[in-house]
């Protein structure tokens, strides 16, 4: 290990990575998270690369996360020095040689241009950074971030490096602001003090519940016991959300920043990545700035020069949603079932190995740095009262824009997908908005006016969750949708308490037979007693919750409902045991598309001629509607 | 999928001789044999000094370890909630057909294994399907195939 960080040292690579953020020469920037290289990211990197070094163009090239548009990626940026920087979107590996033309001509390119960026300000010390410089080209042609509904309604504190930096340097970390935080924590402030910011900024748990982070760090620095531990839980199971993935993805000194001042706020001297193992990327991230970490003696013996001492490690899960659950989370580190026990005691006080252990999700602590560099005081003014701060969703599902985005709390359900989210795809119409994962409920759009807040969000029959938010069209069958899951929490129940286990296979059943035509409205009476049975009778928020997304359901689409089981239809086109898939003999060409996607054999025809589809060999998997020229496949 | 032949022992090495590893131990072993052999669950069991009913019920509770040996590629489809109304549900059965299994199986040739998953955290692109270390985007049952026949 080379010679730990001093605060003076800080300061050094603060410096550092400013220039590396703002260098002499262009700097390229390529977001290369699991969303971007899925998209041909890392291919668009590589021909960029080539392209720079055939030419001998002094450049700074950087690998980035993702700054959240996803539908756009891949994305590029490109800052030529003095001027605004732009971001492409939808770039592909033969865009590149203009691109590199026009950065060794020192001009703009304004070909796949989404967006510029004049100047925006240092989350962590409020400072301006102007990227503009007078006389110099402005390229007024590209529209401003902060003219985008895109962006103009988000705020970023959790994003704030996402998408900027290269995730594994610390320099650029620090260029930002970072390590500041931890640096006037544990060299300024008592760990009382440390607990007292985050009080005053309100920082409510953002892995879903929204329980006081002060409150939970108190009680684990008040409860005795000879080790303590933090565990950033990044077990983030809620299918439809991928805030955490993208947070350890792009921005992993955040995140353990914030763990370090939890850690020296309630005394823990060792800490815990759980993180999914369905997130490869992230687990390798997150292990690798741990390592630099460590290197730099930001983790082990006598941080920062002062008394405090703290390790971390990643875990990685084994693929159980109950694991999100802190108790079976503590069981599954020490090496048993994910079960989940009552509580209290509570984890604060008796946790991992039965010492006191405050879990917190990744961006609970990656949010707080901001807190303790900017003060509680200027957070608690973001948001609301009672709901302070940001909140990052994954807006995903019918909407023209999906990506992850970052809003104050408060704002409607409406801005959100309206104006951030674009509105409804092209064609169809928005039906509801999912929000809070299987926890969580369906919000019809007549209530879309809803502000987002704990409260609020529950008064609607659903939660804020982790932050996944799906949006939905007519296109998705209500019943299919609760359906889902119930389907998903049938497999996931861990088994231990009785109404979990068998209430929620037997509400199952039910939907089941509601979406093959055979379930009766006496069904649904049923289907109620079992939900209210699930949330008064189970050990923990997995079946407590269960019912939301059937209650909410029933309560704004119970016509859905009845028209499986009165007119066994789905108006939807959903439900493979009501629809029917024909071929319209007026609009179809005999082209033969069809016949080659069936994967049943189902459908028959000669060329030229109308085809047919064998009802009985069908398994409505709809591949025959998707690749029909001329749209003759007709559900109903 | 990496497939090493690597001796049980050289796992042991690497990991802390305490209950709290067994997990990661089961990980480490289903990394580099691909499933998780009853031998290798037994040698555990003995060098942790657990029972061999605990090491099973650890395993088992977990939808990540698997007891049987997988297919040379494998195929997971995306079932989380985006995943599912963008139709996912239609995606594994139309690979299922084509391959002629169902989800948890491995085709007869051994080249496909078939799983799904619950949500792998690319909501934006979905319907989304991963093939060993590889994720593809909005995938509509009938480009499946031309993806599936890249790793004959």
């Amino acid at each position: 290990m080379s010679k730990p960080l001093t605060p003076l040292d800080i300061q050094r690579l603060q410096r550092r990575g400013q220039e590396l953020l703002l260098p002499r020469v262009p700097r390229i920037t390529v977001g290369c998270a699991t969303c971007g290289c899925a998209r041909g990211a890392e291919e668009v990197f590589r021909a960029l690369q080539r392209h720079l070094s055939a030419r001998g163009i002094p450049a700074q090239l950087d690998r980035v996360g993702c700054s959240g548009w996803c539908s756009k990626e891949p994305l590029v940026t490109v800052h030529l020095p003095g001027m605004p920087k732009i971001t492409y979107g939808d770039f592909t590996p033969q865009d590149v040689p203009d691109l590199i033309g026009s950065i060794a001509a020192k001009t703009i390119s304004l070909h796949k241009a989404l967006y510029r960026l004049d100047a925006e300000e240092n989350i962590m010390n409020g400072t301006p950074l102007t990227y503009t410089h007078k006389g110099r080209s402005t390229a007024r042609e590209v529209p401003s971030a902060s003219a985008l509904p895109y962006f103009k309604h988000q705020k970023r504190l959790v994003l704030r490096n996402c998408g900027i930096i290269d995730p594994l340097s610390l320099e650029q970390y620090c260029g930002r602001g970072g390590l500041s935080a931890v640096c006037a924590a544990l060299t300024r402030m008592e760990p009382e003090q440390v607990i007292d910011e985050i009080s005053r900024g309100g920082l409510r748990g953002r892995g879903g519940a929204g329980f006081p982070t002060a409150t939970k760090w108190s009680a684990a620095r008040a409860a005795p016991g000879k080790k303590k531990y933090i565990i950033c839980n990044a077990d983030e199971g809620d299918p439809g959300a991928y805030m955490d993935r993208n947070i350890l993805e792009s921005d992993p000194f955040s995140v353990l920043e914030g763990m370090l001042i939890a850690g020296y706020a309630i005394g823990a001297q060792e800490g815990i990545v759980y993180v999914r193992r369905e997130y490869p990327h992230a687990v390798a991230t997150i292990s690798r700035a741990i390592r630099i970490m460590r290197r730099a003696g930001l983790f082990g013996r006598n941080i920062l020069e002062t008394s405090f001492n703290f390790a971390v490690r990643v875990v990685q899960g084994a693929g159980a949603f109950v694991c999100g659950e802190e108790t079976a989370l503590i069981a599954s580190l020490e090496g048993r079932q994910g079960e989940p026990r009552p509580r209290p005691p509570y984890p604060v006080e008796h946790g991992l190995h039965g010492m006191p252990t405050c879990i917190n999700n990744v961006e609970t602590l990656a949010t707080v740095p901001v807190i303790i560099a900017r003060g509680g005081k200027w957070f608690s003014r973001i948001g609301t009262r009672g709901n302070s701060g940001t909140k990052v969703f994954s807006l995903v599902g019918a909407v023209k824009h999906v990506g992850l985005i970052e809003v104050p709390l408060g704002v409607s359900l409406k801005n959100i997908v309206q104006n951030i989210g674009g509105g409804a795809a092209d064609g169809t119409r928005v039906k509801a908005v999912q929000t809070g994962g299987p926890s969580g409920g369906c919000i019809p759009v007549r209530r879309m006016d809803v502000p987002v807040t704990y409260e609020d969000l529950a008064a609607l029959g659903s939660i804020m969750g982790s932050g996944g938010m799906i949006v939905v069209d007519e296109k998705t069958c209500m019943v299919d949708l609760a359906k889902f899951f119930m389907a998903f929490l049938k497999d996931e129940s861990c088994g231990k308490c009785l109404p979990c286990r068998e209430g929620i296979a037997a509400a199952y059943t039910i939907l089941d037979a509601i979406t093959r035509g055979t379930a009766t409205m006496a069904d649904l009476d049923r289907l109620r007693m079992i939900c209210e049975a699930l949330e008064a009778a189970s050990l923990c928020g997995l079946g407590r919750t269960a019912a939301n997304p059937v209650l909410t359901t029933l309560r704004y689409f119970k016509f859905e409902y009845g028209a499986h089981i009165n007119r066994r239809s789905c108006p939807a086109g959903v439900c493979a045991a009501l629809i029917r898939l024909s071929i319209d003999a007026r609009a179809c060409i005999g082209c033969g598309a069809c016949v080659k996607a069936c994967p049943a054999g189902a459908v028959s025809g000669l060329p030229k001629k109308v085809h047919r589809i064998n009802q009985k060999a069908c398994i409505a998997c709809k591949a025959c509607s998707a690749v029909c020229p001329v749209g003759a496949v007709i559900i109903s | 999928m990496k497939r090493q032949t690597v001796s049980i022992e050289h796992i042991f090495a690497q990991h802390r001789r305490t209950p709290d590893d067994l997990i990661p131990l089961l990980q480490d072993i289903q990394h580099h044999y691909g499933h998780l052999p009853e031998s290798a669950l037994r040698q555990v069991a003995a060098h942790l000094g657990l029972s061999s009913a605990r090491v099973f019920s650890v395993a088992s509770f977990y939808g990540g370890f698997s007891f049987t040996p997988t297919g040379k590629n494998r195929i997971e489809v995306c079932h989380g909630t985006a995943c599912h109304i963008r139709g996912s549900t239609a995606l594994t059965a139309y690979i299922g057909r084509t391959l002629h299994i169902e989800p948890g199986q491995t085709s007869a040739d051994g080249v496909f294994s078939l799983h799904t998953v619950r949500c792998l955290g690319c909501c934006a692109l979905a319907p989304v399907m991963k093939i060993n270390d590889t994720v593809y985007p909005g995938v509509a049952p009938y480009d499946a195939l031309s993806i599936l026949e890249q790793y004959r």
